[in-house]
């Protein structure tokens, strides 16, 4: 998780001819200060607002990555003049991964409680979906309870909360509808590192969790908050379903792709790897 | 809420199309009226500048819902709707009332209105147009911010859809540029507008003052807009409209006024005029229209107001590049040249009329010297001569003043084209080898150039370089290197240099021999090792020959015996044939030899047995013509004579070796006894040339008259006589007698006809010895590459004649050196006999 590039890529960018002058020294020393910028909120001259939370960043930082945010305060719009950015739309822990990103090149999942869900919730694969239990099938729709409801979020004076809180109760051990989820974000914003960084983790994510109730969440997020024509998360689950075809045998998996385009990609899919 | 858009939402569902009817999930349909309406109402405000009240992040949601709903080409054509409409309700009626009839007017005949009127309603129409302009461009870039995810989400993957940005901003060329506003004209608006901002440039261009920045927001605005959705950059309209009615413009412009300077005005003013307007359009460029067109423009006046009429400018009477020259207008011909390179990176324009100056300067310098009569005209040189001896002002000593001049003209016209090289051309090769050819080319079409040259290097190193600091020396050793290196006919320079340096060594006439040594080194090192092998051979034989004397001295001494002999060794090669007495004299056998007195002969004997002791099978001649004596003369007192007279009187007289020979005669005969020119060469045997010359050195020149002569003329005649001079007296002890042929003079035109034809015998030499080395390495050659090969061999040293090659290489055929082939297919081929 932790990101060191000082040794991964070790001055690629640097002209031919010239010494090596960038070593980890440096790397850490701008690290230190980006880090340090995100916690102390120093020379901040933007405030992102989201779900309560508010969160005063660096155009310097931000508008050279999401020409979203570049236009917003290009332009003669109201945030140009107040300098505030409200998202209200979006969902808070993504966009509190999408700031991480910006200051951390990374974002990290908040952390679960384990002890409020001891043992996460997969399909019974041998059940051959008769006997699969989906542990609680309303998290999407609490999920959005959750953001709509703003007074529920109690702790409004830290600034930048642990949103773990969020998802004391009914989060899953992975994390692929908040991978999905900030994926959509990156898109929608134009952070096309954070998007690719997205990506990766879900990948890694699906080759693990592809039979839990996680996945078909995910599933219908990807293919509801991204358009047709995006393909890397849309690849990735429907290669995840073509590997492990019994998904199709469980009646919540049914229910949950009906009406989705995923239908037609898998079938496309396996028409092409010759399999029907 | 939402049911209050539902009049909104009717619209939208009438330019949707057919297959979207359907949709899988209803709410969509609301949801995008909705975000349409909003929208709707966000563009409506962007275009009253009535944004900041707006919520960025609320309308780029907005779209991002629409395109997320797979409704993006609803929203891309309803854009273009609205901004259409837009255009038609608000845009076009405000522009359409610039559109006046006078205006219409400027364009298509400009003498309607006064200028000033014409600026003003010009500037008025390009007010408006370039405030709609930026009003739209303004909101299209907003309106594109807002819509940004409608490009990437949507528009990026049709190709058959621009940008948002593209699409709208094109609208401005579609609605307004290729809209027709005024129907009595016809006329679009973008002509209306090029041909008032041509008229605009154009008003600036006779001198009036224009708003510049107005101009340049209206080319900014064409250089936005492109020919089509393509948007290709060789496309922009300012390219592709703007920019070709510019330069038509511009050169109809300048072709006009090129017409007029050549009818009204001189070149001067033609020069200046068009450097001016090539710096106004650089400047035009930089603040009024796009600098992409500098180039464009500047070709443009190069064409019509340099190239066109440069051979007419050029040949201006009294103010052409002819009188540039001569009036040394360094300033016009700086701007001339700085033109010229322009259009031309061989200057042949220019390079012509110099070299044709060059010529006809050169060949003025000629005739001037030829019409000159230098017995009057030149002052100084009459001083001169006076100092040595006064008798020398005749036509031999003319021409040599006429010689120094020529050389000192040739210099001077060489110095001016040198200066105007420097500050005008600067330093450009092709002009220096232009010039370098011209200067050459005069140079020898003047037969003499050869022997003046030389007679100039002789002037200077005999008292011209007297009291010159060495840097004065140097430059008139640089001087002499230039026109030798102008010079042809080298071989002829090297046989007057030749004759000239001999005179100056054996008469010690020379100012300096290291400067002699300096001139040689260069003249080796621009001509090479072999052209000075026979003057470095010269100053060799005079250093051995006073280590020989002053052997001698020491020899005799040891003996007892104090003999002051200076002797000078030449070794036959190296020295002027006519030195060495090999010159064939016309009408008379050359004799360089007399007979010695006894006690001379004495002398010789015993030289010669010394300088034969340690070398073997050398001959020594002894000429008399080049040498001198010491006499040591007692006149007897004149008995009733006054002053100096009446007592005895010694001299120490230098005479040349053959009057000493005369003058020993006088010893053996009484005082008053006269003897006849015949006597005097029946005892001696001296040449009748040199003794007429000796003669006259001791008998007519008044400083050194030791004999008398009857009858008492100035020049000598066989038949004169001669007795011993006792009434001689002079101021000084010691007296010199002039060397007669000493003086390096210009050749009378026999003895030139005698160089001349020496030299072609000696050129026939140097040809048959090219011929022969070519032959011997190639064995077969064609006439023509041996004719070639032959005139490159000798380049550096003349330049032979087609003829006389040929008639060498029969000669060497009639010798047996090369033979025809006898095959018939190659009859002009020479085969080397081995």
């Amino acid at each position: 998780m932790a990101f060191n590039f000082g040794a991964t890529t070790p001055n690629t960018s640097a002209p031919v001819g010239y010494p090596k002058t960038t070593t980890n020294e440096q790397v850490k020393e701008l690290v230190i200060s980006l880090e340090r910028l995100f916690t102390t909120e120093a020379y901040s001259d933007l405030t992102i607002l989201c779900g309560g939370s508010q969160y005063k960043v660096h155009k310097a930082l931000v508008c050279p990555r999401s020409s979203f945010f570049e236009a917003a305060c290009r332009s003669n719009f109201k945030e140009a003049e107040t300098g505030e950015i409200s998202l209200p739309d979006d969902d808070p822990v993504a966009v509190e991964m999408m700031i991480r990103y910006f200051y951390f090149l990374d974002y990290t999942p908040p952390e679960t409680k384990p002890a409020s869900h001891p043992t996460p919730t997969y399909f019974n694969i041998e059940g051959h979906g008769q006997g699969a239990i989906f542990g609680r099938a309303t998290y999407s729709s609490a999920t959005k309870n959750f953001i709509v409801d703003k007074n529920f979020i109690g702790d409004k004076d830290k600034p930048k909360a642990e949103t773990t809180a969020f998802f004391t109760t009914n989060m899953a051990p992975s994390h692929l509808v908040l991978h999905a989820q900030v994926y959509a974000l990156a898109e929608k914003y134009d952070v096309s590192g954070l998007k690719a960084l997205a990506a990766t983790k879900f990948k890694c994510e699906v080759d693990i969790h592809w039979n839990s109730e996680d996945f078909m969440l995910a599933l219908k997020e990807v293919y509801n908050s991204t358009v047709d024509h995006d393909r890397m998360l849309r690849d990735i689950v429907v290669q995840a379903v073509s590997l492990h075809l019994q998904l199709l045998e469980s009646k919540p998996f049914q229910d949950a792709i009906k009406g989705l385009d995923f239908s037609y990609d898998l079938l496309i899919k396996l028409k092409m790897g010759g399999r029907i | 809420m939402i049911s209050g858009r539902g009049g909104a939402g009717t619209r939208g569902g009438r330019i949707r199309p057919p297959r979207r009817i359907i949709r899988p999930n209803g709410a969509g349909e609301s949801d995008f009226d909705v975000c349409w309406d909003l929208l709707r109402e966000a563009l409506r405000d962007i275009h009253n500048k009535n944004c900041s009240r707006l919520s960025f992040e609320e309308l780029y949601r907005a779209a991002y819902k629409i395109v997320l709903k797979k409704r993006g080409d609803d929203l891309y054509d309803r854009v273009t709707k609205f901004e259409e409409e837009w255009f038609s309700e608000n845009i076009i009626p405000k522009i359409q009332e610039l559109v006046t009839t006078s205006l219409v007017n400027i364009s298509t005949d400009n003498t309607v209105a006064s200028v000033n009127e014409r600026r003003q309603t010009g500037e008025k129409f390009l007010k408006g147009l370039r405030d709609t302009w930026e009003d739209h461009n303004m909101s299209m870039n907003m309106t594109a911010d807002i819509l940004m995810y409608l490009d990437r989400g949507f528009a990026h993957n049709d190709p058959s859809r621009a940008s948002i940005f593209s699409m709208t901003i094109a609208l401005f060329r579609d609605n307004i540029l290729h809209s027709c506003l005024d129907s009595t004209s016809g006329k679009r608006v973008m002509e209306i507008l090029i041909s008032v901002m041509l008229d605009q440039i154009n008003m600036e261009r006779e001198g009036d003052v224009i708003d510049r920045a107005l101009i340049r927001s209206c080319t900014r605005m064409l250089s936005c807009l492109y020919k089509d959705h393509h948007e290709n950059e060789a496309e922009k309209l300012y390219l592709t409209s703007f920019e070709v009615e510019f330069l038509a413009n511009s050169r109809a412009f300048y072709a006009r006024e090129c017409e007029q300077l050549l009818r009204e005005s001189d070149a001067g003013t033609w020069l200046r005029h068009t450097q001016r307007r090539l710096s106004e359009e650089d400047d035009r460029c930089e603040t009024t229209i796009e600098l992409e067109t500098l180039p464009k423009v500047s070709k443009v006046i190069e064409d019509e107001l340099i190239r066109k009429h440069l051979g007419e400018f050029l040949a201006m009477e009294g103010s052409g590049l002819k009188w540039m020259v001569d009036n040394d207008k360094v300033d016009d011909m700086s701007i001339l040249y700085r033109l010229v390179s322009r259009i031309d990176d061989k200057m042949m324009a220019l390079r012509d009329v110099l070299q044709k100056r060059v010529v006809e300067l050169g060949l003025e310098i000629e005739a001037t010297v030829k019409s000159t009569d230098f017995s009057t005209a030149v002052p100084d040189k009459e001083d001169a001569a006076e100092g040595e001896k006064t008798k020398t002002l005749n036509p031999a000593a003319q021409h040599t003043a006429a010689a120094i001049k020529w050389v000192d003209d040739v210099l001077r016209l060489k110095d001016k084209f040198d200066n105007l090289w420097t500050a005008c051309f600067q330093e450009d090769l092709t002009i220096h080898t232009a010039l370098t050819k011209s200067f050459s080319d005069f140079i020898n079409m003047f037969s003499r150039s050869s022997e003046y040259v030389s007679l100039f290097i002789d002037d200077n190193l005999k008292r011209g370089i007297r009291g010159k600091t060495e840097a004065e020396v140097d430059a008139v050793l640089e001087k002499a290197i230039i026109l030798i290196r102008y010079l042809q006919d080298r071989d002829m320079f090297q046989t007057y240099y030749q004759r000239h340096l001999a005179r100056r060594l054996l008469h010690a006439k020379s100012e300096s021999h290291d400067v002699e040594k300096q001139i040689i080194s260069r003249m080796k090192q621009e001509m090479g090792q072999q052209f000075t092998t026979k003057f470095e051979g010269m100053f060799r034989d005079l250093a051995t020959s006073s280590e020989l004397t002053s052997g001698y001295r020491d020899r005799m001494s040891l003996a007892g015996k104090t003999i002051d002999l200076n002797m000078s060794v030449l070794t036959t090669n190296c020295w002027p044939p006519e030195v060495m007495g090999r010159q064939v004299q016309i009408g008379e056998d050359s004799r360089i030899t007399c007979t010695y007195p006894k006690e001379i002969e004495r002398l010789q004997a015993s030289f010669e047995q010394f300088y034969l002791s340690n070398r073997n099978g050398r001959k020594l001649t002894w000429i008399g013509t080049t040498g001198s004596a010491d006499i040591k003369c007692t006149f007897p007192a004149i008995p009733g004579k006054q002053g100096a007279l009446s007592r005895e009187r010694r001299y120490e007289i230098n005479v040349p070796t053959f009057g000493m020979v005369i003058m020993l005669l006088f010893n053996d005969i009484p005082d008053d006894e006269w003897l006849t020119f015949e006597e005097i060469q029946a005892k001696t045997s001296i040449s009748t040339q040199d003794l007429m010359r000796t003669l006259t050195a001791i008998a007519v020149a008044p400083k050194s008259r030791v004999l008398l002569k009857d009858p008492p003329t100035k020049s000598i005649k066989p038949g004169d006589k001669f007795s011993f001079n006792a009434a001689f007296q002079s101021r000084t002890v010691r007296i010199k007698a002039p060397i007669i042929n000493a003086v390096s003079k210009v050749e009378d035109s026999q003895e030139r006809k005698a160089t001349e034809e020496k030299n072609a015998q000696d050129r026939a030499h140097v040809i048959d010895a090219a011929i022969v080395r070519i032959m011997k390495s190639r064995k077969e050659l064609a006439h023509t590459q041996l004719v070639t090969e032959v005139i490159s061999q000798l380049v550096g040293r003349f330049k032979p004649e087609v003829s006389i090659i040929k008639k060498r290489i029969e000669d060497l055929i009639v010798r047996d050196y090369l033979e025809r082939p006898e095959e018939e297919e190659s009859p002009n081929t020479y085969r080397y006999v081995a």
